[in-house]
């Protein structure tokens, strides 16, 4: 790490000016999984300087951060920055080896080409479960995790049933009384999530057959809903045999009214 | 010789199970003893609600469901037809009442 006040700080800034955005396709933005040099990490201290963020990243010339993906007005800044007296003060060895790594990372990305790049885009649901029914679908794992267990994708082998770890649970089939134990179990209700992934945990929501049974969903990284009928199988289709895009929608047989949506936070809840 | 009966209808809540007297395990037996044998493929229930019912008396155990019942024993198992699926409703209405819901009919 190097540190630039006054002046040099100010010569930064001007270098670092944003002189253009980079365009849909036209470039690759820094890699992140890259053995060796990845871009140089820049923070102003104090209040930031107009239009560049607090903090942001430069690679290859060109620079990366909140609402920032433009080319610097230099853009040889980091050779500029690997060749200062200040990387010079960090040992005789640190300019040629980062103006090495600097050259072998700029080879490598003109060689990628933009089809080639599998774009991360930020997922929805990137805290959702993966679906993963052969992890459910075995006889040891199976006939013991019911609905309630698979969509907190929380195995206790005990057919975990709202409100028992709790020591207080359900006393009807309704969705008051099946919410309510949930909710002792450290779930959180969400009746106005409308299938929206949360920031933290999972999502899940439960439906009732009124007096007589209850059955629970989780909705997975990949955006659909899945589902384990009591001790049957892990599935993602409905009794259409459609995927479920949403739990309300989904034909759910005797299984007619819609309670509401619940959250799980990891490490929050506790079933049995 | 104690037969207990069982329909696989619930998700969250255990399955209900029931004592099934030796009279209705009689007409169970005679039932079956004279179904044909059914070659096909096993007819496969939606994933929720109801997906069949059993009788187990000791090693033996018969499934129903939707016109075909299958026996189990020692490994080997044997399917026949269940014609106007009755064993299936025989089993199923050997159930007490109040443990399966009271609209529930298998037609």
């Amino acid at each position: 790490m190097i540190e630039l006040v006054e002046k040099d700080a100010q010569d930064a800034i001007e270098r670092l000016q944003p002189i253009g955005k980079i365009e849909r396709g036209e470039k690759i933005p820094p890699l992140r999984s890259f053995l060796g040099y990845r871009g140089m990490l820049i923070e102003q201290i104090g209040e930031p300087e107009k239009g560049l963020p607090k903090v942001f990243r430069m690679a290859n010339g060109d620079i990366f951060g909140p609402n920032l993906a433009h080319h610097a007005k230099d853009k040889t800044f980091e050779e500029f920055i690997c060749g200062s007296t200040h990387v010079k003060e960090l040992g005789p060895k640190y300019p040629p080896l980062i103006l090495g790594e600097l050259k072998e990372y700029m080879i490598f990305i003109e060689k990628l080409k933009i089809k080639d790049f599998i774009w991360s885009l930020e997922k929805p649901c990137k805290c959702g479960p993966i679906y993963e029914p052969d992890w459910w679908n075995v006889p040891s794992i199976q006939p013991y995790n019911n609905c309630y267990n698979y969509a907190s994708n929380y195995r206790t082998n005990t057919f975990a049933q709202p409100g028992r770890a709790a020591e207080d649970m359900y006393n009807a089939i309704t969705c008051a009384e099946v919410k309510s134990g949930a909710v002792k179990d450290e779930l959180i209700d969400a009746p106005d999530n409308d299938n929206k992934c949360p920031d933290e945990g999972h999502l899940v929501a439960l439906v009732i057959w009124p007096n007589w049974d209850y059955h629970w969903y989780r909705k997975g990284q990949n955006e659909y809903w899945s589902h384990k009928p009591g001790g049957t199988a892990v599935t993602n289709l409905d009794n259409d045999g459609n995927t479920i895009s949403d739990p309300r929608t989904a034909n759910r047989g005797s299984y007619t009214e819609f309670c509401t949506f619940m959250v799980v936070k990891h490490g929050h809840i506790k079933l049995n | 010789m104690q037969c207990v009966g069982g329909a696989f209808i619930y998700s969250g809540r255990p399955n209900p199970t029931w004592h099934i007297d030796k009279s209705t395990v009689g007409k169970l037996e005679d039932l079956w003893n004279l179904m044909e044998l059914f070659h096909g493929v096993l007819p496969k229930s939606p994933p929720l609600g109801y997906s069949g019912c059993f009788m187990k008396c000791d090693d033996r155990k018969w499934f129903a469901y939707s016109n075909v019942v299958t026996l189990k024993k020692n490994n080997k198992s044997e399917s026949r037809i269940d014609k106007d699926r009755k064993f299936e409703k025989l089993l199923f209405n050997s159930a007490p009442i109040g443990i399966l819901p009271n609209s529930f009919i298998i037609e």
